[in-house]
């Protein structure tokens, strides 16, 4: 029982330890936590925050760059059309036979695919719609359609509206995939088409110059100057229709009739707030918008052409949507490093502080062992000193108790010892007359002398005892040897 | 001192056919000590002397000066010696060693303790030479300064 009772104590005594150990821990840790724990989240904050800046910057960089790139695309296109609208003209007023006149233009418009080089299509449309001269060229070549292959497009949107163009004014379809036999190719070809009207001088409508423009060169254009954000970027068209972007599902999704796919459809507040804005940035639930509006006809036409001869408000935008899983992600990123140290200076902080408390409270826990210890001795000599005085007082007192005993005793002894010595010898002098035998005469004797040895024992006692308790006095005085 | 003593033991010495004589140097000083205690030592080494001989022996007590002054005692006899062994415990009370011969003579063996005592409460010192069955010497030395001229 004993022994457990010494366990369960020890028990106790650590676990008291331990409970002391992690208080002082706390009184340390604490404050230094509290010290430094704002300092750290403020300084990862702000590392956040300048990742978040920059990235933000970055992204404007990029879409402006984007912006530079798709800005021009169309500028010589509109001088283009209305150069080959006039040249039809002039052609058609020359009083030659029809077919002479077909493959003269069929002719030119070779040429004039050839030495371009951007337009996939040179058309003659007439009135009623149908091809009259068509030039397709394929990136290398030209080849002049047969009459075989020429189709009515009096269906399509962009002939009839630039059928109802005036004099002078050019039609630019919107940026979509070419369609043949009024269905979109299999090879997805990008394309922006542009109209100019052709009269006969005396102003009635014959027809439609059409050139359409190789889509895939701006889109190529467009995503080389925007590579590093090529996941979040997008090239739409005025309506909000995706023509470029990560997500091929969207890609062209109008021209499929999923309208819906739409940026407008999709982030409809965004996008009013594009539409409105023109360019800029913002936030809101979907992640950071970065957007800029580019006239593909900029530096081709001054601003009074622009509005008297191109549909007034054709754009494209440039958008840019960061994700707030991606600003999240690029943000950790960023500062993972930083939190990671914080994260092993803290690990450092806490061990060291439960280090300190630990020497502190063994330091304190040696210090009142040290003064219990001094205590208990204290206690001990105390007695020890009190034992120590009373057995001196005992022997004292015994030494003094003795010294009388013997002193007594040689009194008491004595006395009777002289008066038989004394008596002895009276007997064995006969000095009261004849003992009448010897033989009681020598026993006198033996008594005489048996009792003064007694009586020199005893005297050499007292000797004896005197001498051990240093009483024996001196009488010094002269004497002779 | 000497005289006196050796007359205490003289009786005992002649009834036993041991001669005793006492050889006192010419000229010796005065001692200044407690002449009836110092006479008591010399009874009680002549006592045991004349105890420890065996009839024909000799017991001398000699008393002379030797160096710096000092006044040396001697009792010396031709009696049965004290073996090797017990030699230094006889100066203790109650001692006289384990040799059976010795314990069979009378005494309880406080003199030569007692003697001890009383000579070093006088600053002087006692020694015991021994040879078995040759004889003992006890020396009783009083330093300068207890003589007087």
């Amino acid at each position: 029982m004993a022994h457990a009772d010494a366990i369960d104590a020890d028990l106790d005594e650590r676990s008291s330890k331990t409970v002391q150990t992690l208080k002082r821990f706390l009184v340390i840790f604490l404050p230094a936590l509290l010290l430094t724990l704002p300092i750290s989240i403020y300084l990862t904050y702000n590392h956040a925050e300048t990742a978040t800046n920059t990235l933000r910057k970055d992204e404007f960089v990029t879409v402006a760059r984007g912006s530079g790139t798709v800005g021009a695309s169309l500028r010589d296109a509109v001088g283009d059309i209305r150069y080959l609208g006039a040249f039809i003209e002039r052609v058609l007023k020359e009083p030659e036979t029809d077919p002479s006149k077909t493959s003269l233009l069929a002719d030119s418009f070779r040429l004039f695919a050839d030495t371009q080089g951007v337009y996939h299509q040179v058309r003659f449309i007439d009135t009623e719609g149908y091809e009259k001269v068509r030039v397709n060229f394929d990136g290398k070549s030209s080849t002049v359609s047969p009459l075989s292959a020429l189709q009515f497009k009096g269906n399509r949107y962009y002939v009839q509206a630039g059928l109802d163009l005036k004099p002078g004014q050019v039609y630019v379809s919107r940026f979509d995939l070419n369609v043949e036999h009024g269905i979109v190719e299999k090879v997805r070809q990008p394309t922006v088409r542009l109209a100019a009207p052709v009269t006969d001088g005396a102003g009635t409508r014959t027809g439609l110059a059409v050139l359409n423009v190789e889509g895939q060169d701006i889109i190529d254009l467009f995503k080389t100057a925007t590579l590093e954000a090529e996941k979040r970027i997008t090239l739409v068209d005025q309506f909000g229709f995706i023509l470029n972007g990560e997500d091929k599902e969207k890609e062209w999704a109008f021209m499929f009739g999923r309208y819906e796919l739409s940026l407008k459809e999709l982030y409809p507040r965004a996008w009013a707030r594009i539409e409105q804005e023109g360019a800029g940035q913002f936030e809101d639930a979907a992640g950071i918008w970065t957007f800029q509006t580019v006239y593909p006809f900029e530096g081709g036409l001054s601003i009074k052409e622009r509005s008297d001869i191109v549909p007034a408000g054709y754009n494209w935008k440039i958008i840019s949507l960061i994700p707030h899983s991606d600003l999240v992600a690029y943000q950790w990123r960023t500062v993972s490093a930083s939190v990671f140290v914080s994260i092993i200076l803290l690990l450092v902080l806490t061990s060291g502080c439960w280090l300190l408390a630990r020497s502190h409270i063994a330091v304190v826990q040696h210090g009142e062992s040290l003064e219990k210890k001094v205590s208990e001795r204290t206690v001990e000599m105390r007695m020890l000193n009190q034992d120590l005085n009373k057995a001196r007082l005992k022997a004292v007192e015994g030494s003094q108790a003795k010294s009388q005993f013997l002193s007594n005793m040689s009194h008491e002894l004595r006395t009777p010892l002289n008066a038989i010595a004394g008596f002895s010898d009276i007997l064995a002098g006969e000095m009261l007359g004849p003992l009448g035998s010897d033989v009681y005469k020598g026993y006198a004797k033996d008594i005489g002398t048996s009792a003064k040895h007694l009586t020199s024992i005893i005297q050499d006692l007292i000797d004896v005892s005197q001498i051990e308790t240093d009483s024996l006095v001196l009488h010094e005085t002269e004497a002779e040897v | 001192m000497v005289r006196d003593s050796v007359n205490t033991v003289i009786g005992k010495a002649s009834a036993k056919q041991v001669t005793i004589r006492s050889l006192v140097s010419v000229g010796m000083p005065k001692l200044f000590v407690d002449e009836a205690r110092i006479k008591q030592v010399l009874v009680n080494l002549l006592d045991d002397a004349v105890k420890f001989t065996p009839s024909g022996g000799v017991v001398k007590a000699t008393a002379r000066m030797c160096d710096e002054g000092k006044i040396r005692l001697a009792i010396s006899d031709t009696g049965v010696g004290i073996p090797e062994l017990v030699k230094d415990r006889i100066f203790e009370p109650f001692n006289r060693g384990q040799d059976p011969l010795l314990q069979s003579a009378e005494g309880v063996g406080l003199g030569v303790a007692i003697a001890r005592s009383l000579v070093e409460l006088h600053d002087g010192e006692i020694y015991v030479e021994s040879e078995l069955n040759v004889g003992t010497t006890f020396e009783v030395t009083f330093p300068a300064y207890r003589t007087l001229d």
